[in-house]
């Protein structure tokens, strides 16, 4: 299946979570803070903290760490 | 009476299915994850564990195998209550279930302090750490260290190792002396797991340096390198042994906090624990809460481990039959052979833990004025200072609300405890019981749309 991060398509082989997905292609920080432009990534992993929110599909604040990938999801990162 | 509802598919929540099954009773367990097996047996589509895998296929084929246990996984409850003896769930799928008996098997999450640089992108949690690796062989870094205090940091130092991670140490902040004894003398089973953990990271030439802690991440943008000192036994920096290595990811845990958000929706009495002072949910022989129906079971009444889950979930859901009248109690006597005796043993175990891995108040030493406490809305430590020293703020309610601390979008799940100590400290007194609870509020447990919620209204 496809995905697209920031508009590139990618390729994706195996059923994850859009967090490792990112991981595993080097896109270790997922966003820049509201007030201080700071850059975070996942902290908790399983879906606690929201510091791995990403734009997904067009809805903001979606937590990469525990969203399935599906096929012609297109994720938004920021960094 | 309607199917028993059990709020998570972890340990607690798939052996209390179980036995609700045998008896010949029904249940829905509803999970956020798409796979049962919770945090301590997560993992991925290939379903592979390094090691007692055993135990959780044992559990989820029974559950396969009884068409009355429906598994609802990726789907999160955001709102629950309890009125007239009937507990209500609201999923974010815009539906919402009822009934009669309700299981809080909702697991826990990892402990965390702040330092200087934990919210660099490469600074994870312990727990965060091996949920990537676990779910899918994710790596947090090449070159990691893995700090803070626990037996927990043992499995994910470990497991780090084993999927080909440089893991340039392991800092226990706590003076525990003879590991590997203390966790012998009490579960013989816990010492084979420890010991494996040790070969694992001796063989890797791992440094285990006890009586040290990670005091700050540095770098531009991300993780580049990490401050590490001796701490005395109250964790403040001993003067003149601070080092500075490079690495380009590190593991943080101090513990694990008990998720009480839903049990805090369904209004049950809670308890602190004498020893760390988290709010776990007050239960009976029988699991039962105060609410009549509602039960709990696993970390939510009390970080204690696989073990313990497993057992709190047996008890819960034999119980559970008892009271929606499906077995006898000489029935549910036969069935529950053994597990008050060993439920009690463990959760001694568990509570002698506790208090050897205690979090000591010497950590806010190692703040700077500039270092973030609340990540979601960014508020540092020289702004919680200001409203407490400046503003007036005499409890830590008004401190929140005036330094917005805890109320971004995770809701104080992570800083919550932090803000309480740090607030207490500064107005010169502890959190109080009440303080700690408030921690847990969260009417809308996760976000949802407001089309979701407008097909709820419907």
């Amino acid at each position: 299946m496809k995905v697209f991060v920031n508009g590139a398509e990618i390729e994706a082989t195996e059923s994850e979570n859009v967090g490792t997905f990112l991981l595993k292609r080097r896109q270790q920080v997922l966003r820049k803070t509201r007030f201080e432009d700071n850059p975070r990534g996942m902290f908790c992993g399983i879906g606690v903290c929201f510091d791995c929110i990403v734009t997904i599909d067009g809805i903001a604040n979606q937590r990469a760490c525990i969203t399935q990938l599906r096929d012609g999801m297109r994720i938004e990162v920021t960094s | 009476m309607s199917r028993t509802i059990i709020i998570g598919g972890g340990p607690a929540g798939m052996s209390a299915a179980v036995e609700i099954a045998r008896a010949g009773g029904d249940a829905i367990i509803i999970d956020s994850n798409p796979r049962l097996g919770g945090q301590y047996w997560r993992h991925g589509a290939d379903a592979k564990f390094s090691h007692d895998g055993e135990r959780f296929f044992a559990l989820q084929d029974e559950i396969s195998r009884h068409s009355e246990i429906e598994v609802r996984g990726g789907s999160q409850v955001w709102r629950a209550s309890y009125h007239d003896g009937v507990a209500s769930v609201w999923l974010n799928d815009g539906t919402s279930l009822a009934s009669e008996t309700l299981l809080i098997a909702t697991g826990a999450y990892d402990r965390s302090l702040p330092f200087p640089g934990w919210d660099l992108p490469g600074s994870m949690t312990a727990g965060g750490a091996q949920a990537l690796l676990k779910a899918s062989g994710a790596l947090l870094g090449r070159a990691v260290f893995v700090a803070g205090t626990g037996p927990f940091l043992l499995p994910v130092a470990a497991s780090l190792v084993e999927a080909g991670v440089k893991v340039l140490g392991v800092l226990e902040a706590n003076r525990v002396n003879g590991w590997i004894n203390h966790l012998g003398a009490v579960d013989f089973s816990k010492m084979k797991d420890a010991a494996r953990y040790f070969k694992i990271l001796a063989t890797a030439k791992v440094p285990i340096r006890i009586g040290y802690a990670i005091i700050e991440a540095r770098g531009d943008g991300r993780v580049e390198e990490v401050v590490i000192a001796k701490v005395d036994r109250n964790f403040a920096v001993k003067p003149g042994s601070v080092e500075v290595h490079k690495c380009d990811a590190i593991a943080t845990g101090w513990g694990f906090t008990p998720d009480l958000t839903l049990a805090h929706s369904l209004g049950v009495t809670t308890d602190i624990d004498v020893i760390d002072r988290s709010v776990v949910v007050h239960v009976d022989a029988f699991q039962e809460t105060s609410q009549h129906g509602v039960f709990a079971a696993g970390e939510s009444t009390g970080v204690g481990g696989v073990d313990l889950a497993l057992i709190e979930g047996r008890v819960a859901g034999i119980a559970i039959a008892v009271q929606r009248g499906l077995i006898s109690t000489m029935d549910a006597k036969n069935r529950s052979v053994g597990l008050a005796q060993e439920r009690s043993r463990i959760r001694k175990f568990a509570q002698a833990l506790l208090s050897v891995y205690k979090i000591r108040e010497g950590w806010r030493s190692w703040l700077h004025p500039e270092t973030i406490i609340c990540r979601c809305e960014e508020v540092t430590f020289a702004q919680v200072r200001n409203v407490v020293h400046d503003l007036g703020a005499s409890d830590v309610r008004t401190a929140k609300l005036l330094s917005r601390c805890g109320m971004g979008m995770c809701q104080g799940r992570v800083c919550g405890r932090i803000v309480a100590d740090v607030v207490g400290a500064e107005i010169g007194r502890s959190a109080t019981d009440d303080e700690l609870r408030g921690i847990h509020n969260r009417p809308i447990a996760h976000p949802i749309s407001l089309a979701t919620l407008a097909k709820q209204g419907q």
